[in-house]
């Protein structure tokens, strides 16, 4: 029923997709304007700009795998390839960031496909394609949380659908507002919104299930 | 008591994420951009490169030289029998087959030439005999003398150019 309901949510008001954006800070116009002319400076600076939330937005669909660093690394080059194309509809950030997750979904689509047919061969047990989730940060226990809550807690992220985590993880990260995220993950704003509460419910819920 | 708040499981949402990019970031993503720029080099130039290894093979193929017939054993005794000389007629000698049938005095094709597709209904066709083909003696064919008569040249004369100024402006 959750994911019927998302996926009416997601389909139902196109014009809300296109969410209104901040305007570029001026800096950042000069940056894209030089590196569109061919300056391979300039684009290094918008790199360093922009390294960690890139990296942050592939980790969210990727994990702390490799992969989210290559992905980043690819996200710019492609996104070098395009900026000719790069009509200023959105932030040069947002239009950065979307390519970043259209990398990041074909990189986890591709690794769960290798895991799958991997584990077909082997005649492995199942195993949950996003295990490799960061999980290598050191526990927040500066939080009032025992490191056994942060455990599971972490292990509910994981069991969630993709397309809550995603948002769940998006939206966490603190380096997003909800209207980037809707305009990353092509969703409306009242999507994105309801898949956060979600997740945070189904979390809650199924924590206080096995408790 | 043991569920975490909403603001407890945004922590460790985030902590899932994150992490310090590499420092060579920048580097790692500039190397890329020129190492792109020698793939595309060498993507567009391995067509070319295949076409022209193609055209060679096809060349080298259409020019190979062609198979030799198998020899009949009459047709290498002509062959390394002294070449006849211009006075030698018809009566010349010639070897003879083991079958009987006098081969002809003409070199060994290069090339045995191909059979025609045998369709369905339709008679076998049989060579043509040897014998016939020999006997053919076509009729001296006659050149007559070609006479290129002079073409007769007058010396070319240009116009002057003055006056006409005015005209090409």
């Amino acid at each position: 029923v959750t994911a019927a309901v998302a996926h009416l949510v997601t389909i139902d008001d196109p014009a809300a997709v296109v969410a209104p954006l901040d305007r570029e800070p001026a800096d950042i116009r000069a940056l894209v304007d030089a590196a569109r002319d061919g300056s391979r400076d300039a684009f290094g600076d918008l790199v360093t700009r922009y390294e960690s939330v890139v990296l942050r937005t592939a980790r969210a669909a990727l994990g702390a795998h490799e992969d989210a660093e290559d992905v980043a690394q690819e996200a710019f080059v492609v996104a070098w390839r395009k900026l000719p194309g790069f009509r200023g509809d959105a932030t040069f950030r947002t239009w950065l960031l979307t390519i970043v997750w259209r990398k990041a979904l074909d990189r986890r689509r591709w690794r769960q496909l290798w895991q799958t047919r991997t584990r077909a061969a082997r005649g492995d047990d199942e195993a949950d394609p996003v295990d490799a989730l960061a999980s290598r940060a050191p526990d927040p226990e500066r939080t009032t949380m025992s490191r056994d809550m942060v455990r599971r807690v972490r292990s509910e992220i994981r069991r969630l659908s993709p397309r809550l985590r995603d948002t769940l993880l998006l939206a966490t990260s603190g380096e997003h507002a909800y209207e980037e995220i809707a305009a990353i993950l092509g969703v409306p704003l009242g999507t994105v919104k309801w898949r956060v509460a979600e997740a945070r419910r189904i979390v809650r819920r199924r924590l206080e299930e096995t408790t | 008591v043991n569920t975490p708040a909403p603001i407890d499981i945004d922590a460790v949402a985030r902590r899932m994420t994150t992490g310090a990019p590499a420092a060579s970031m920048r580097a790692h993503v500039l190397e890329r951009l020129s190492s792109r720029g020698n793939r595309r080099t060498m993507w567009l130039a391995a067509p070319v490169a295949a076409g022209v290894a193609l055209l060679f093979l096809f060349v080298a193929v259409l020019r190979r030289p062609e198979t030799p017939a198998r020899e009949t054993p009459a047709a290498r005794a002509t062959a390394s029998a002294p070449a006849p000389s211009a006075t030698s007629g018809p009566d010349a000698q010639v070897a003879q087959p083991p079958g009987g049938r006098r081969a002809s005095s003409r070199p060994a094709p290069a090339r045995a030439l191909p059979l025609a597709p045998r369709l369905p209904g339709l008679p076998p066709v049989a060579p043509p005999d040897v014998l016939q083909i020999d006997a053919i003696q076509p009729a001296a064919v006659e050149i007559p003398q070609l006479h290129i008569e002079p073409i007769a040249t007058e010396p070319l004369r240009i116009p002057s150019l003055q006056g006409t100024g005015s005209r090409q402006r």
